[in-house]
């Protein structure tokens, strides 16, 4: 039997050893810091970061786009001098995924989601997310993590392993990062403002990006889709606490010019994927979201009328879906806008209309791939109109 | 009398079926499952019943399986938020399907071979035939035939490696195919 002293003692030991972890994880020196050494968990870190990266790069995911990476790498440079820190050379990529997410690996490779790029209004606010993501790298987050992690699992056998990195996969799993604790992500935000007032950035018009994802996120619970710092602390927590650090450096003005004046236009090409990606995957909510932002661009395109109407059809909204793929075929007769008007008249068994956008359908795409469908749809048109008369 | 409780276990287990179900089932002409289908497992096949599927295989689930399972109308599909309507189309269905399974987190790579129309018995539906790679890197092909009954949509997918496996269990797959009966739908 375990007597109440021997359990204050265990209790009193236990109390030592987090404090013992807490001290282990503050000799991880930054490493912008003069007595800086990578330690052998550094290098284990990197080891397996390179694997992963590789891993992101060969596969579908990755979103290649020279001039898209050397913007994201010019904007780095400009917060940190050169993207050489220390021992490790950043290197900021894309990923294709429609959910909100950046994350930095071991390696110094920053990935930021095409998602999240589709919401960016102003450089800035593009650089307060590189900005916070460095912080991670500059003060080896991974490793601090990792140091942690590996103290508390000597304290108590079988605790949970690593967080599972997998940006693999669809709705439930890509981007699926685990942030850092509360404190790191904090440090991680002091830096990122420290950054952004040197480089002459706007701290205000940089949060601004905490807003919108609050905004884009709402209703969404954190198992439904993983977005951009979605753990500690929480979104809400995350804009205050920007908001008083906007404050404290009384440096809402842009001092410099920024390196592009309108970035959307970069990302634009991502938005539009994104939001056939979002109704790809039935977010209705996601993509009415992102609509209007690129309305802004062009409002009366054809390819727009076709998505509103992809998201109408989406909430059941039969009349104006119809109505909608007719405003876009006026716009502009595409393969997509015939087969979906064909389609519809079809289930409709409206077969003049039928035939007539299914069969310039196939004059259109000869190479469809539901080419035996709609035959067989033309077929049987036709039979109908037989009988009939 | 402790180690009593134990013997018995162990009695039942070793005369139990059990753990010898999958080579039993060789041995039964054609089996009936809570899926209200009936098939023939095919000779040196083994037989895996599955809360949600009945899964088939020759060599091992990882070189190669055929799957038959059932999704009732207004659920929803396993990799996106959209629900199988009644009221679509076989070649919508089709697309929804392509959607579902670019967007599995174990496919990458999605090639699509062949979308054509499929007759099984009364149903009708469509047959997808795809290539994709896996997360461990092998390339894989997937047979995927979806048919849409008056309450369910069933779908039969038979996979397995690009190399070896696919073509071997190929024949074995068209016998289980052509015995196979879809008794409620």
């Amino acid at each position: 039997m375990m007597t109440s002293k021997s359990v204050n003692k265990l209790v009193l030991t236990s109390m030592v050893c987090v404090l013992l972890t807490a001290c282990s994880g503050s000799q991880i020196k930054p490493i912008t810091d003069p007595g800086y050494q990578p330690g052998k968990e550094d290098a284990r870190l990197r080891i397996t970061a390179d694997r992963l990266s590789k891993r992101i790069e060969d596969s579908r995911h990755y979103y290649h786009d020279p001039e898209v990476q050397d913007y994201l790498n010019r904007i780095a440079r400009r917060l940190v001098g050169s993207l050489e820190l220390g021992d490790i050379k950043l290197n900021i990529q894309v990923i294709e995924n429609p959910n909100y997410n950046a994350f930095v690996l071991a390696n110094g490779h920053i990935y930021i989601h095409t998602g999240l790029l589709s919401l960016i209004d102003s450089e800035a606010e593009l650089a307060t997310i590189l900005a916070h993501e460095i912080g991670h790298v500059v003060h080896r987050d991974a490793a601090r993590a990792a140091d942690q992690r590996k103290s508390a699992a000597n304290l108590y056998a079988g605790f949970s392993a690593l967080p599972l990195i997998n940006i693999f996969g669809g709705l439930h799993m890509a981007g699926s990062i685990s942030g850092y604790s509360r404190d790191l992500e904090r440090n991680a935000d002091h830096y990122a403002a420290e950054r952004l007032n040197q480089a002459g950035y706007n701290l205000a018009e940089g949060s601004g990006i905490f807003r919108k994802l609050s905004e884009a996120t709402e209703g969404i619970t954190e198992n439904d889709t993983p977005y951009f710092f979605s753990t500690h602390p929480r979104m809400k927590e995350r804009v205050d606490s920007f908001g008083q650090l906007e404050f404290g450096n009384n440096s809402n003005q842009q001092k410099q010019a920024p390196i592009e004046s309108t970035p959307n236009i970069i990302f634009r090409d991502m938005a539009w994927s994104t939001l056939a990606n979002y109704i790809e995957l039935g977010n209705t909510a996601q993509a009415e979201h992102l609509l209007p932002r690129l309305k802004e661009y062009e409002s009366n395109n054809a390819v727009l009328r076709y998505y509103e109407a992809k998201i109408a059809q989406l909430k059941g909204e039969d009349e104006e879906y119809r109505s909608l793929l007719n405003q876009a075929l006026a716009l502009e007769d595409q393969p997509d806008i015939r087969r979906e008007l064909g389609l519809l008249s079809f289930k409709n068994r409206d077969w003049a209309n039928a035939r007539e956008h299914l069969t310039q359908y196939l004059k259109q795409a000869p190479e469809a791939k539901d080419r035996m469908f709609i035959e067989a749809y033309l077929r049987e048109i036709k039979e109908h109109k037989d009988t009939e008369q | 009398m402790k180690v009593l409780p134990s013997i018995t276990m162990l009695v039942a287990l070793v005369f139990s079926t059990l753990y010898t179900y999958a080579e039993e089932a060789q041995a039964i002409d054609t089996i009936t499952h809570g899926l209200d289908v009936d098939f023939t497992v095919p000779a040196s096949w083994y037989l895996y019943p599955r809360s949600q599927a009945i899964v088939l295989t020759r060599d091992g689930e990882l070189l190669q399986s055929v799957s038959i399972s059932r999704i009732g109308y207004g659920k929803k599909l396993t990799n996106i938020d959209r629900t199988l309507d009644k009221n679509a189309l076989v070649s919508e269905l089709g697309e929804l399907y392509m959607q579902n399974i670019e967007n599995s987190s174990e496919v990458s790579k999605l090639e699509r071979l062949a979308f054509e129309p499929a007759q099984h018995g009364s149903l009708s539906g469509f047959t997808l035939k795809y290539r994709f790679k896996i997360s461990n890197g092998a390339w894989m092909l997937g047979s995927l035939i979806v048919l849409t009954g008056e309450n369910y949509v069933y779908q039969v997918l038979y996979s397995g490696t690009e190399r070896v496996y696919f073509e071997r269990g190929e024949k074995g797959f068209e016998a289980f195919l052509a015995s196979l009966r879809i008794l409620k739908h």
